[in-house]
């Protein structure tokens, strides 16, 4: 068995294989870099070339082609959005630039002034354009779909037992029943609570890392899209879902919709929610 | 009173089997990071001690504090570099190697070790001196039978910062030698 770890998608991955010689799962692990690491060229919103900053600067002008993986991560996100009426969007990016968890590279608009979820339009041929200026994170789902994307690939490549952990979001493969421990919000480094994989794939959404004062005010990176306030509590939720990418953004649905609303998204696409209670105790749904 | 009130909350703790003391990891020992970054290649240790002006050029150069004036380092027959170096982030302490190519890019970089604390511990150089020299040792793999914990995000600036650091420390001293 092998383990590494890299710095890739502003966090650490972590990649677990078994079943091999330590050579051939090195070779392998390089390979599931490889494909993280493309996937965070693309969708970085960091980097000035990647499709995302190329689609903020100007798919409001003209229609944009982006690379097929780009275009996939979109329509999840923009479907996403549909069944959870826009508790999970991908265009709360202003809002994290105003805070500085983003780089400001283009013109700035504001929240208020900015297009929604809606004004993305997918055009056939992996093309985009929006129609009203605003700004993309792909922040909330491309680490789930930068897992996928390796774990899939190492899949195929024939690996007996492979796990890969990007900063919390985390997909297994093989027939091994693996454990996982979830870190207690209210003491995250301290305390960590054993689970069961209840799906292939988890993600876990919560503030305790990036919480932050600007002046008086208290921000997150959880940002209410309707509201364009940031989620202040400690609570702390993971989905348990059939791919890390659904369980990546379901998170955020989870912790911003009405209940009824993502009970019945999880529901409809297989997915289990847990809540860490203040006791420690373990809450699932749907019940 | 106050010690009292957590030896009984740890206690309760685990009894109950929720709780997991800080997290502390050995991915590589430093030479299979050589062999997974410069697979088949013969490399040669080269120990450089920074000059305080070197430090202070590489700091204003990469806008990073420059910690220690050792670099461990090893170089290939084709000039190219792999850098041993520590990283200091607000919950965790990490060792990492960096491969740099003679030309001055990064060519990888491997986490060795990675351990998770409580705040300010991370930042005592005595609590960090009982790790040094140690990456091997089976006494750090505190969890080692849990492999993946799932919760919020950690950011790796520290990381991207280190390595900035050494790029500089790469232009600045290694690239002359």
């Amino acid at each position: 068995m092998i383990r590494r770890c890299q710095p890739l998608l502003g966090t650490f991955v972590e990649v677990t294989l078994d079943g091999g010689s330590d050579t051939a799962l090195h070779k392998e692990a390089n390979k599931a870099f490889s494909i993280i690491r493309s996937v965070q060229q693309r969708m970085s919103f960091h980097d000035a070339d990647s499709d995302v900053t190329r689609l903020n600067r100007c798919a409001h002008i003209a229609p944009l082609r982006v690379h097929p993986w780009t275009y996939e991560v979109l329509a999840t996100a923009v479907k996403l959005s549909e069944e959870t009426d826009g508790a999970f969007d991908i265009t709360i990016a202003p809002q994290l630039v105003k805070w500085g968890y983003l780089p400001r590279h283009t013109p700035f608009t504001t929240l208020q002034e900015a297009g929604a979820w809606k004004h993305i339009e997918l055009l056939p041929g992996s093309q985009v354009r929006f129609h009203q200026p605003l700004q993309i994170d792909l922040g909330g789902i491309a680490k789930g779909f930068a897992v996928d994307k390796a774990i899939n690939i190492l899949a195929t490549r024939g690996i007996a037992q492979a796990s890969i952990n990007a900063g919390g979001d985390l997909r297994i493969h093989g027939p091994q029943q693996q454990s996982l421990v979830i870190r207690d919000p209210g003491a995250p480094q301290a305390m960590q609570h054993p689970a069961v994989m209840l799906r292939p794939a988890v993600a876990t959404t919560a503030a305790y890392f990036a919480r932050k004062r600007i002046g008086v005010t208290r921000v997150s990176p959880i940002v209410h899209p309707h509201t364009g306030k940031p989620l202040h509590n400690n609570q702390s939720v993971s989905v348990f879902a059939r791919t890390c990418m659904e369980a990546d953004a379901l998170t955020k649905a989870v912790l911003l919709a009405p209940q009824e609303l993502w009970n019945q998204v999880l529901r409809a696409r297989d997915a289990v929610a847990l809540f860490l209670t203040r006791k420690g105790e373990q809450v699932l749904y749907p019940a | 009173m106050k010690r009292r009130s957590l030896i009984t909350q740890l206690s309760t703790a685990i009894a109950l089997g929720t709780v997991q003391w800080a997290r502390s990891e050995v991915f590589l020992t430093p030479d299979q990071a050589r062999t997974v970054l410069y697979p088949g290649q013969k490399l040669a240790t080269q120990t450089i001690t920074l000059s305080s002006e070197q430090r202070k050029a590489i700091a204003k150069a990469s806008g990073v504090r420059v910690r220690s004036d050792t670099i461990n380092a090893m170089r290939t027959g084709s000039g190219d570099w792999l850098i041993y170096d520590n990283v200091i982030g607000k919950h965790e302490f990490i060792d990492i190697a960096v491969a740099i190519t003679k030309s001055g890019s990064v060519k990888g970089v491997e986490i060795l070790t990675f351990r998770e604390t409580y705040g300010d511990q991370v930042k005592q150089a005595r609590w960090r001196a009982q790790f040094h020299g140690k990456t091997t040792d089976a006494a750090l793999k505190i969890d080692n039978d849990i492999k993946n914990i799932s919760g919020a995000t950690l950011s790796c600036v520290h990381i991207t910062e280190g390595v900035r650091r050494l790029l500089h420390t790469h232009s600045l001293v290694l690239k002359n030698l």
